[in-house]
């Protein structure tokens, strides 16, 4: 026996225990000892040591064998070893006879079908060799027999798929000599196809024929290329749920959409089929339809489309009209109708620019299509729907737009002309129809010619609009509302209205607002859009010569507070939504408190507030805020300085300044002094240093005296710019600042207003963040409080100081103050002042520009302190056996979660859990109040931890939802601990509860409070529908 | 845009409905605030004032304060709170507190914009809208007293009269049902809703009002367990 030969024999036994094992075990074991075989064989004959014929020889008993295994076997040897070698190894003349070999296998009626497999896989690999020659006659044959001989009904999916890929083989590899053979094998193999991975490659390969063939070919083939696409239209296929290829019922769809649109000549064919299949009831098939509908019309040739624009047209207009709901399918995930209009919008796009025999854009399609929807309008018959057809076709390019307002503006205008008294509900549709016309109009941003129609019918227009506003009733709430909005869209058109017609406009919003209408809300907002959009065509000083200076004016003159607080907020929502305003509205705010004659104290606090607010959150949108650690951040001089001039000007501040000294009134007021100092506060963050030098020495130096030389009221403005100023600034150095206060401090006896105390420690506070080694060990800090008379508020001013920058005694003055919540005497004060530690407040915010910064804040302060208190605080309260220490307790914890945010408390709700629940029994309705904030808190981030819970939380809270004497906040606050069970808890836990719960809220229904009571309503029925489903 | 589109002009928009805040100038600033009546008149600004400015920075936009300045103001108010209350402790070394205490709220009266609030929202059984969209249900058809609790007024009485879309509306007493079931549920026990149709509106107005107001027989509906999904289903869009 030779080698060869005993290799194959070897092979054999391996191929025959394989395939005796039938369990498919070992199958890895065995195709690994085979392969080990034949790559060892195909090295050789790449090698030149053997040659393919001297292989096939060894076998020939076998490949020719009548027996199925022994052929089987050698068939599959060979292929393996096909499958190996390299493609350059085998020359021409060699490539020829085995493919000749395998030829005759398949032809002469004969086919093998025991072996069509290795036959196939043969077929693949030799195609793949570099010197099997492109005539080489015998690819045709294995065409020829592809398209006459081989019938796919009769083979299993993964033999079809073989025949796919060898027509892609011999497809790239150059093989093709006839195109119209290769076009008939295809259609004979595509015939019938139901495989999804199959149909991928059917469709693909559909694809690449029209694309890539010859005219001609395809021409004289594209009905029937067409039929074996279009006979699977559309897909419902659904995808199983262990299948391996992963082909989705989307990718089926949009592979025969591809195909279907891919070629010009199928239009004849496509156009009828999809508009027949358009009358389906079926929403995905129609959305399916609309889809390929729109892929054609986008890759047909224009020519072709112009051929059945009608037929078209009438179709996608019936859908459009017929489908009246403008609504996304559930079920399906589409939405037909917009779907429809997007469908038009591409086939008038399309069609627009073509002219054809027989075929004119302007006259046919647009012009027909007009008269044809024209009769809806007059009649109020689906105008909606018309209006959403041309509305949509006006917004594929400003000329069509031109084109469609030419026909559509007449038509609205015609009854409004015609008939001097209209009947609102006209006036309402004709606005509601018109606004989606003049919308798209505006989104063009482009200059308008005089020619064009918006042009010519803008006197028309703006009569009708402003008559709608002018003219009639209050009552007509939507019909001024849609006024409002169309002129906003023809405010946004640039160029288009001319300066006094924005004054008019200005005017007649002004008046709106002055009206008792101007307080709905969809009035309030549309005027603000539109003051917004006149804004933003660079006319504000219209807005501000008659928008703002009436409204300035209303402030002065107003008769009730209502009316005050109206043109108030005005002002202000005007000023949030056009923030290029707020320096001048800031300026004119400031003025309003300037002559007070009638000094008028809360609306100066309201106007002071509002100052300070629009300031704010102009600022807040100028920088990157980080709302978690209220860091701001900015990088340049430049940048800060124009922050700065659009938040307020120095004019203003001046003014400001000089109403603090010369009303009393004002300078004794502890809200507007304190909002002041907020505008100071908020101007010297935005002060590059050289400014801040001029500004320390025209504000701040003045003062110092002042404010160290006793205790005065001037310290809530000084603190708050003390905060502003640079850590290493020298016009107050940290530690001037904290002797000086601290000085003070000790000098007080007391008379004095507590506020001005309290800013004194601030002062102090804000000292030893700005330099940390002011304070050096506990010892100073004990010092302190012996030399303050055991000033309390100090300490923790101070620890709050030191707290935010993390200093290194943090921790020992944070022990030294929870040590003193035992004393008895000082004890409930301790607990009350813990919430200085956590609470927020505007001045200890960080800004930091141009490497300097106002503050040292950790951003973990908050965390950090956390972690320091509550530890030592649940320790005390289990080590205590004393009631009254272990609410005091309960009452400091209470404090410090009343300002934590859940983020940092997470953590902790495990062990804080029982004392929260125990808490609720608590006297004191802080505590009740914030333990309660808490479970609720911790109920939506972490239902788990107190699902152990539930039946002691529902018993509790439904006894305290009864309770007056705590509030209406306890009482809000359990009702809403049981309405959140309704959605966390699971129900077989609930339902036992159900009616108990039912029952017990019954007295609360009762509740003085309306909100309780409401609440106890929702809550009542949450209950009663648990557990049911709605039919 | 598609808000204001309301195809039927006797139906009412969602936002047309009476609201408090239209009715009631002293209710004109009432949001939902505790905090602030917890302590009123201390600090920085009165509880009006702060009222008033919660009103007027209200963005209208997206419905809330831009600003932080109410809560800013709010925690300054409660540290001076604070630094005062060690300064009162410190001079009267513990004086117990007796404000909270003796603190009694004022009753807010239910009102028939209340009861309005509670059956407005309930869905027609047959279309997809509001009894208030549909006027069936109308705020001056609304009667209640809501005295203070004494021996002679008790019990309270509320008639609540309906006005069906249709003289012959077969689902009348579908309707009134709903809303019964609606009330009863949602009221202390010691009002009484009568129910009515509004005289002149229906067909046959006695059989009706004899039905909704028999407590046996809506007692013997409410057994009905699809009936009572029905019930359930026009409930579903309270709010």
């Amino acid at each position: 026996m030779s080698f060869l030969e005993h290799q194959y024999s070897l092979f054999k036994n391996l191929f025959i225990q394989k395939n005796s094992n039938s369990l498919n075990e070992a199958d890895d074991y065995y195709d690994n000892l085979m392969n080990d075989i034949t790559s060892k064989l195909a090295a050789f004959i790449d090698e030149k040591k053997y040659t393919l014929l001297n292989v096939v020889t060894s076998i020939k008993d076998d490949i020719t064998s009548v027996n199925d295994e022994n052929r089987l076997c050698g068939l599959e040897y060979l292929s393996i070893i096909l499958s190996n070698i390299k493609k350059d190894t085998l020359l021409s003349n060699e490539c020829n006879v085995i493919f000749d070999f395998f030829l005759s296998k398949i032809l002469n009626n004969t086919i093998d079908f025991y072996c069509f497999k290795q036959i196939l896989n043969s077929f693949k690999i030799i195609l793949t060799f570099n010197y099997l020659q492109k005539s080489f006659p015998g690819v045709q044959h294995l065409l020829q027999f592809i398209q006459d001989e081989y019938n796919p009904n009769e083979y299993v999916a993964l033999v079809r798929y073989s025949i796919f890929e060898i027509l892609n083989i011999i497809r790239i590899n150059g093989f093709i000599q006839d195109e119209a053979l290769y076009v008939n094998a295809f259609l004979n193999v595509a015939n019938g196809e139901k495989d999804p991975r199959n149909l991928m490659e059917s469709f693909k390969l559909n694809k690449i024929i029209t694309s890539t063939f010859n005219k001609e070919v395809i021409y004289s083939y594209s009905q029937k290329l067409f039929d074996v696409l279009f006979c699977y239209f559309p897909i419902t296929f659904k995808p199983p749920k262990n299948d391996p290829y992963k082909i989705t019922s989307d990718d089926l769809k949009n592979a025969l959409r591809c195909a279907i649109s891919n070629c010009d000549y199928f239009s004849i064919d496509a156009f009828p089929n999809l508009i027949d299949k358009l009358t389906a009831t079926s929403i995905i098939v129609k959305n399916e339809t609309l889809k390929t509908l729109k892929d054609c019309f986008l890759k047909y040739h224009r020519k072709s489309i112009a051929k059945y624009w009608q037929p078209l047209w009438d179709a996608l207009k019936n859908e459009v009209l017929r489908g009246s709901n403008d609504e996304f399918d559930e079920e399906y995930k589409v939405n037909n109708y917009k779907e429809a209009l997007s469908v038009i919008k591409t086939l008038f796009d399309r069609l627009s620019g073509y002219e054809g025999e027989n075929f004119n854009f302007d006259n046919d399609l647009l012009k027909f299509s007009f008269e044809d929807v024209k009769h809806n309008f007059e009649n109020n018959k689906n105008i909606k729907q018309s209006a959403d057809i041309f509305s949509t076709i006006s917004s594929i390019n400003i000329s069509i737009n031109d084109k469609v307002l030419r026909l559509v503006l007449p038509v609205f205008f015609e009854p409004i002309n015609k008939s001097s008294e209209m009947d609102m509900e006209s006036i309402k549709l004709i606005l509601m129809n018109m606004s989606l016309f003049l919308k798209e109009v505006a989104i063009f941003q482009t200059e308008m010619s005089s020619h064009s129609a918006i042009t010519q019918y803008k006197d028309e227009l703006l009569v009708f609009l402003t008559r709608n506003l002018s003219s009639l009733s209050d009552n007509e709430i939507h019909i001024k509302t849609l006024s409002v909005f169309q002129l906003t869209y023809l405010i946004k058109i640039p160029a288009y209205l001319t300066k006094d017609e924005i004054y008019m406009i200005s005017e007649i919003v002004l008046s709106l607002l002055n009206s008792t209408i101007g307080v709905n809300k969809n009035i309030f907002l549309s005027c603000l859009d539109c003051i917004k959009s006149i804004v933003s065509s660079n006319y504000s000083d219209v807005v501000k010569d008659v928008i703002l200076s009436s409204l300035l004016q209303n402030l002065r003159t107003a008769e009730s507070n209502q009316i005050f607080d109206k043109n108030l907020k005005t002002i202000a929502n005007i000023t949030f939504s056009c923030s290029s305003l707020t320096s001048y509205v800031a300026a004119e705010l400031v003025d309003y408190i300037q002559p007070s004659s009638v000094v008028d104290l809360e609306s100066c606090f309201l106007v002071l507030s509002t100052v300070y607010t629009i300031i704010d959150s102009k600022l807040k949108s100028a920088t990157q805020k980080d709302s978690v650690n209220t860091v701001v951040k900015i990088r340049s001089s430049v940048e800060l300085r124009e922050i700065r001039n659009e938040l307020i000007n120095p004019e203003t501040i001046d003014s400001l300044y000089e109403a603090i000294f010369a009303y009393d009134q004002i300078f004794d007021h502890d809200g507007c002094l304190e909002v002041i100092s907020l505008i100071f506060f908020t101007y010297s963050l935005v002060l590059t240093p050289d400014e801040r030098v001029l500004f320390c020495s025209k504000y701040i130096k003045p003062l110092m005296e002042q404010v160290f030389g006793g205790s005065n009221r001037l310290s809530i403005l000084f603190a708050k710019i003390y905060a502003a100023l640079d850590i290493e600034n020298d016009v107050l150095p940290a530690e001037l600042v904290f002797k000086n206060s601290l000085s003070v401090v000790y000098k007080t006896n007391n008379e004095t207003a507590s506020v001005v105390d309290m800013n004194y420690y601030m002062m102090v506070a804000l000292a030893v963040n700005k330099q940390k080694d002011l304070i050096s060990s506990i010892e100073n800090l004990i010092e302190i409080y012996k030399n303050s008379n055991h000033n309390i508020g100090l300490m923790f001013w101070l620890a709050k100081g030191l707290c935010l920058s993390s200093h290194k005694e943090c921790k020992n003055i944070i022990t030294f103050l929870l040590n003193l919540l035992d004393d008895n005497a000082l004890g409930d004060q301790i607990a009350e002042s813990l919430q200085i530690l956590m609470v927020n407040i505007p001045i200890f915010r960080k800004i930091t520009f141009l490497d300097t910064k106002n503050l040292n804040i950790n951003s973990l302060h908050q965390q950090k302190v956390f972690h320091l208190m509550v530890p030592i605080l649940i320790n005390k309260y289990k080590e205590t056996d004393d009631e009254l220490l272990k609410s005091r307790y309960l009452t400091a914890l209470s404090h410090i979660l009343k300002s934590t945010s859940v983020n940092i408390k997470n953590n902790f709700t495990q062990d804080l859990f029982p004392l929260l629940v125990s808490a609720l029994d608590a006297s004191a309705s802080d505590v009740v109040g914030a333990s309660l904030q808490t479970i609720c808190d911790t109920f939506v981030s972490q239902p788990e931890v107190l699902l152990s819970h539930v039946d002691t939380l529902i018993k509790k809270t439904i006894v305290l939802s009864k309770v007056l004497k705590n509030g209406p906040k306890v009482r809000a606050l359990s009702l809403q601990t049981l309405l959140l069970f309704v959605n966390v808890v699971p129900i077989n836990i609930l339902q036992p509860y159900k009616n108990t719960i039912i029952k017990g809220l019954v007295p609360v229904l009762d509740d003085p409070n309306r909100s309780v009571r409401k609440l106890a309503v929702d809550t009542r029925q949450a209950y009663f529908d648990l557990g049911m489903a709605i039919a | 845009m598609s808000d204001f589109i309301n195809e039927n002009p006797n139906v009412l928009d969602e936002a047309q409905l009476p609201t408090r805040n239209q009715d009631n100038d002293n209710d004109h600033y009432d949001v939902f605030q505790f905090q602030q009546s917890q302590h009123d008149n201390n600090g920085l600004c009165s509880l009006m004032a702060s009222k008033r400015l919660s009103y007027i920075l209200q963005d209208a936009q997206n419905d809330n304060t831009s600003s932080s300045i109410l809560e800013d103001i709010d925690s300054m108010s409660q540290l001076i709170h604070l630094q005062s209350d060690f300064k009162n402790q410190r001079q009267a070394s513990m004086d117990l507190d007796i404000s909270m205490e003796d603190e009694t709220e004022e009753r807010q009266k239910i009102d028939p914009q209340e009861i309005y609030d509670l059956i407005a929202h309930i869905s027609d059984p047959e279309h997809p809208m509001s009894l208030g969209q549909l006027s069936i249900v109308k705020l001056e058809d609304i009667k209640i007293s809501d005295e203070t609790d004494s021996p002679e007024t008790r019990m309270k009485d509320l008639v609540i009269q309906i006005t069906p879309t249709i003289t012959h509306c077969s689902l009348a007493t579908l309707i009134g049902l709903g809303i019964r079931v609606r009330l009863d549920r949602a009221l202390h026990p010691k009002y009484r809703p009568t129910i009515i149709l509004k005289p002149g509106t229906h067909q046959s107005e006695n059989q009706v009002n004899k039905q909704l107001n028999d407590k046996e027989r809506v007692a013997a509906a409410c057994e009905n367990e699809q009936l009572l999904n029905v019930i359930r289903k026009m409930l579903s869009t309270c709010k």
